[in-house]
């Protein structure tokens, strides 16, 4: 498939932000760069990208962070099957309101993410604010770039 | 006006899949959410029970291993800058110092030969195993978990190299941690400063066991379970004890920072700053020693020791 020569590309760029060293103290706010790719993805191409492809690039994330294997599968696919649910009206809301949509989406994946985690193993870690407000905060950014990407390529 | 602009081209392109979607895909959109849903709560609990899910995660590794190796790039172009770009007077000063360092310790390794060679001579007279050389092999970090609240390390040697999970983690200075996880080209490492992590030590001046736990801070250990009439001073150095067969004996772990007495608590207070620079090493040591690697080995012969 044509589609997905530009959209494993960006994914690799989305991986790479997420594994960059930065300042300690900007790791606390570091945007979910995987999921908000796969938000932007699932937005604009709903018929190619979906619930498999979170799947898919969850289960590499989780390799990546070294988590137990699923457990972002699980997550980055119900946010994917969200964003389906509602792709059609996230198109129409302004940069604003797709950042607070944005906002509220990753916090939830963070958070299906975080009691999963607490099932399995009694423990996690409990940073969910600060990461999806990151995210809220450098979609409109993302979104264009990703936008601009994806029509200078054509796909 | 403007907004509409903007999503125009998305109106025109997405007007198909939308009437499509009413009427076929929302269906298998459904199904294939369920389908994901099983196959990750199943993926999950497998790799919680079952060992064999550790080949999965190392076949998954040979696609995120690009990813790590330039996401390392910035790190190594900055060493690499530093590296290129030093003076001849501060070569030839760091070149007198390690010559003069070199010496110094090809003098120590002398005597240590003989050392040794009387230790095993005693340890046989008392029937204790022979003490063997633990063999090394240098590896680069690359990479630095980005997570605040874990203190994980990637370096650039993994199933390939003969990276086994359990191993452990030295620099020049002490033990760093242990191999967590292992990809085909790249491994992850948990350090002695995490708070999921503990170490058997015992205390040189006097062979005193404890546990060192990790604090999540990067410049302190937490020894636990330390007895308030235990002797136990600042300074004191604290090395592996080897019990509990993951880290090989003898190893510095840190340096004992602080001994305090509460009342109120059935323990002393005790903390030790890492010997390792567990927040600067560049280059870590991988340890391969028999202890580490064959647990079985040592509740068998549990009689001789």
């Amino acid at each position: 498939m044509r589609a997905y020569a530009v959209i494993l590309p960006t994914f690799f760029l989305a991986f790479l932000l997420a594994s960059i060293q930065m300042p300690r103290l900007l790791d606390y706010i570091r945007p979910e760069w995987v999921a908000m790719t796969l938000a932007f993805w699932v937005l604009v191409r709903p018929e190619v990208a979906g619930v498999f492809l979170g799947f898919t690039m969850g289960l590499l994330l989780d390799v990546l962070h070294g988590s137990v294997l699923g457990l972002n599968a699980l997550s980055l696919s119900i946010m994917a099957f969200l964003v389906i649910l509602l792709h059609s009206r996230l198109r129409l809301y302004n940069p604003l309101q797709q950042s607070f949509i944005v906002f509220v989406l990753v916090g939830l994946y963070l958070l299906v993410r975080y009691w999963a985690e607490s099932l399995l193993f009694g423990q996690a870690k409990a940073a969910l604010l600060w990461p999806s407000v990151g995210s809220a905060l450098i979609w409109p950014l993302w979104y264009n770039l990703l936008l601009f990407i994806r029509q200078y390529f054509r796909d | 006006m403007r907004i509409a602009q903007r999503h125009k081209i998305n109106f025109n392109k997405s007007k198909e899949p939308i009437i499509k979607g009413i009427f076929s895909s929302g269906q298998s959109n459904n199904s294939r959410m369920v389908m994901a849903l099983i196959l990750s709560i199943g993926l999950m609990l497998a790799d919680k029970y079952f060992e064999p899910m550790q080949h999965v995660r190392s076949t998954l590794g040979y696609l995120i291993t690009p990813v790590q190796w330039v996401a390392g790039v910035p790190g190594q172009l900055g060493v690499w800058a530093e590296s290129s770009a030093v003076s001849r007077a501060s070569l030839q000063e760091e070149n007198d110092r390690l010559r003069n360092e070199s010496l110094v310790l090809k003098q120590k390794v002398q005597q240590m030969v003989s050392l040794r060679a009387e230790n095993n001579r005693l340890r046989e007279l008392l029937n204790a195993s022979e003490l063997l050389d633990d063999k090394v092999q240098v590896a680069e970090l690359i990479g630095v978990d980005p997570d605040p609240y874990t203190h994980h390390i990637i370096i650039n040697k993994g199933e390939q190299h003969g990276v086994f999970v359990g191993q452990p983690i030295l620099d020049a200075q002490g033990l760093m941690g242990q191999v967590i996880e292992v990809l085909p080209y790249t491994a992850r490492v948990l350090l002695l400063a995490d708070s999921n992590h503990a170490i058997p030590v015992l205390v040189n001046r006097n062979g005193i066991r404890a546990i060192a736990v990790g604090s999540g801070r990067l410049d302190e250990l937490a020894l636990i379970y330390v007895p308030d009439t235990a002797d136990i001073q600042e300074g004191d150095l604290l090395v592996s004890s080897g019990l509990g067969s993951r880290y090989p004996r003898g190893y510095p772990v840190g340096t004992i920072t602080k001994v305090a007495h509460d009342p109120g608590e059935p323990f002393a207070i005790v903390s030790a700053k890492p010997q390792a620079q567990l927040d600067r090493s560049r280059y870590v040591l991988l340890v391969f020693s028999r202890e580490s690697k064959l647990p079985e080995v040592v509740t068998k012969e549990g009689g001789d020791l």
